[in-house]
């Protein structure tokens, strides 16, 4: 009786050690049915479930199901820090370009395969997913910086072509404001991503072989620059929260701003008054006209039970097909520079601009403290802008800040 | 001598019982509270950031330096500076108004008393979050009701949330307005309470309208003064949400609290050691001005 009943526990015990086998050796196999986890934000996260590229992913995939978790930008960073701090990552999720440093140091993203190549990707792009010499991620779509203008009231002020130079940006705003426009133009005075295009245009960088060099001389200058606007009232002092810039530039009351290539989409759509009255160009130049680069990159985390899966999913969306397709889908910049031949964006002039600008860009070095140095720069540019210090004073408070905040 | 053994049995099951019936709140006070206050308090000695994630063990232990660097923070003393000018005049606009409503809501207005009773306590049982997004609207500088009103006299309206001279006072007039009603009810019950025959024997004495507010009233309130000036100025320093939403702590961080400034090194780039440190001497300082105002209107 009792040796029986110790045979059964050991044949319970030998079962569940089997079962306990099977799973693990499925999941390490991708050729069972495997159901991914993946984040992406704000309109990604809402039109790729039922996008075309996703629905042709589970053609050619039919044993992957992908659960698409939609998050709005603005919650997105701290949601995955808390995820990584309780372990509950996704399988993958899309990642801002400025926070794969702080992630990638931390260890929690998992080195992309080899088979991915570099060189099918804008530099810039790339430079961004690179962390401690490793590729943590590959890069979906780009984004970068370029100049709106409102070419009626610019012919209106006398002048027809788009601003080249430091100086014709400078000219084109007074000629605006004396032709009885508000403003001459909008810059936003706390965000760096307005005010970068001008310091790397300027010849200058945050960081050079490792170390801040915000407070350079060429940083002095393109904050110059930037206080000029604000000191001569080309542009508005201060926004209050949820300041749209397209309602004061389609009433002309800023004639230009520098934005994203979503504001193209969003102009047509929203001011179909204006179209044809307003055109793209790239940032101005000092040295080079060189703008920032961000976007968005797909990353897959570590802890994942389905690695191969969720890099298949990644790559399948770094396809140039796919790449045209989800841009005809969402508007997203391709980071493949080969899907940038389709007639669908090489036939549009106010792309061809951004596809242009793409070429000479710079990212925010990939380092684990660039979202509070970030803020920091902001700080430094908003006091500069109403005048509290001055631009030599700004540009030091910039360079302090960054050192300290930086843990090499 | 006898009875006691057994008495003392019938103690350890009473209080088995006792405890046992106050486990369920105890569990959650000890699981949710306790020890969350605790491991803050280990925390603000450590260097807790991003990087410890993975091990939180191996945080760093840098003793009191977080506490030292707060005090060299420039944000954190703009941070400290605009929540004390919030609380101090919020306080004083608070009570003193609240105590004019009360006062007028106890003497005149008849029938309309619970209208306006129910219009001023209003705002203070509606959502924090849906006050503070209308409110941004209204003082939207180009497309806001109070600007498009201004205008309709000829006034060109300033850009009220993004002036860094007149944000806070916009968001203490909405937090005053909105906590209006609570003070209200309070001094109203309190008021009650005064006896009437105190009021008939001043009158008989000859006594004015403004000497039995003075005499009488303001000395008879006193508790619930207390009550209110404790209560107000603990919600105050705590200020968090009304920035959050409609400032972001701008502009030039001239709205910038304490609470939210550590809810930015804490979640926003998850320095939670430093957080923690600036949890505490918030918590510090609002035990101590608690104190102050005991002492100050304490019934002698």
């Amino acid at each position: 009786m009792r040796s029986s009943a110790r045979a059964i526990n050991c044949l319970a015990v030998l079962a569940l050690v089997l079962t306990a086998c099977g799973t693990s050796s499925t999941s390490n196999t991708s050729s069972g049915p495997v159901t991914l986890t993946m984040w992406a934000m704000g309109d990604e996260g809402d039109k790729l479930p039922t996008s075309d590229a996703m629905q042709a992913f589970k053609k050619a995939n039919p044993n992957i199901t992908v659960n698409v978790t939609a998050i709005p930008w603005g919650v997105a960073h701290d949601k995955l820090v808390t995820a990584v701090a309780g372990r509950q990552t996704p399988d993958l999720s899309l990642m801002g370009t400025t926070w794969m440093g702080e992630f990638g140091k931390i260890g929690v993203l998992d080195q992309v395969p080899s088979s991915v190549s570099k060189s099918d990707f804008y530099s810039g792009a790339w430079d961004a997913v690179v962390v401690n010499g490793k590729a943590v991620g590959v890069p979906w779509y780009v984004d970068t910086r370029t100049l709106f203008y409102r070419t009626d009231l610019a012919q209106k002020a006398g002048i027809n072509s788009a601003p080249q130079t430091w100086n014709d940006l400078m000219k084109l705003a007074q000629a605006y404001k004396a032709s009885g426009s508000q403003y001459g133009i909008y810059l936003q005075s706390n965000d760096d991503q307005e005010w970068l295009p001008f310091l790397y245009s300027a010849g200058g960088d945050v960081m050079q072989n490792g170390k801040f060099t915000l407070d350079s001389q060429a940083s002095v200058k393109s904050l110059t620059e930037w206080v000029k606007y604000f000191q001569q009232g080309l542009t508005p002092k201060s926004e209050a929260q949820g300041f749209d810039v397209t309602q004061t530039f389609t009433s002309g009351a800023t004639p230009m701003f520098i934005s994203g290539p979503w504001q193209i989409s969003t102009l047509l759509k929203s001011d179909p008054q204006i179209t044809g009255k307003w055109a793209v160009a790239r940032v101005p130049k000092d040295q080079s006209s060189t703008s920032w680069a961000g976007g968005g990159d797909l990353a897959v985390f570590k802890n994942s039970q389905h690695r191969d899966a969720a890099w298949k999913l990644v790559q399948f969306l770094a396809q140039r097909e796919q790449q045209i397709s989800w841009f005809k889908t969402i508007n997203d910049l391709p980071a493949v520079k080969a899907a940038w031949q389709d007639p669908a964006l090489s036939g549009d002039q106010n792309l061809k601009v951004y596809g242009d600008q793409l070429t000479t860009t710079k990212a925010p070095p990939a380092i684990a403290e660039w979202t509070e140095i970030d803020k920091s720069i902001n700080d430094w540019l908003e006091k500069a802008s109403a005048g509290q210090v001055t631009p030599a004073q700004a540009a030091a408070g910039m360079q302090q800040a960054a050192t300290s905040l930086h843990k090499p | 001598m006898v009875a006691r053994p057994a008495r003392r049995g019938g103690d350890v099951r009473a209080a088995l019982t006792g405890y046992a019936f106050s486990a369920p709140y105890l569990i959650l006070f000890l699981v949710f509270l306790a020890l969350p206050i605790l491991a803050s308090l280990v925390l603000s000695f450590t260097d807790f950031s991003l990087g410890d994630l993975t091990a939180p063990l191996g945080a760093p232990f840098i003793g009191l330096q977080n506490y030292a660097k707060l005090f060299s923070d420039d944000n954190f003393r703009q941070a400290a500076l605009n929540t004390a000018y919030f609380t101090v005049v919020g306080l004083i606009a608070t009570t003193v108004l609240g105590l004019v409503a009360a006062l007028g809501l106890n003497r005149a207005l008849g029938r309309l008393r619970s209208v306006f009773r129910v219009g001023y306590y209003l705002p203070t049982v509606t959502s924090i979050v849906a006050i503070a997004v209308i409110w941004r609207f209204l003082l939207d500088p180009n497309f806001g009701l109070i600007n498009g009103a201004l205008k309709q006299i000829g006034i060109s309206g300033p850009n009220w949330l993004g002036n860094p001279t007149l944000a806070m006072p916009c968001i203490i007039a909405m937090a005053v307005w909105r906590n209006l009603g609570n003070v209200m009810v309070l001094f109203l019950a309190g008021l009650q309470g005064i006896p009437e025959d105190v009021y008939e024997a001043a009158r008989i004495d000859g006594a004015t309208p403004w000497r039995e507010l003075l005499r009488i009233t303001l000395p008879m309130l006193r508790p619930t003064l207390l009550f209110v000036a404790v209560i107000t100025s603990i919600g105050y320093l705590q200020l968090f949400e009304e920035p959050f939403i409609m400032t972001q702590g701008g502009p030039l961080n001239k709205t910038l609290s304490v609470s939210m400034y550590m809810y930015r090194e804490g979640f926003s780039y998850f320095h939670l050691g430093y957080a923690s440190s600036i949890g505490y001497v918030l918590f510090v300082v609002i035990a101590a001005v608690t104190a102050l105002q005991f002492r100050l209107l304490r019934n002698d």
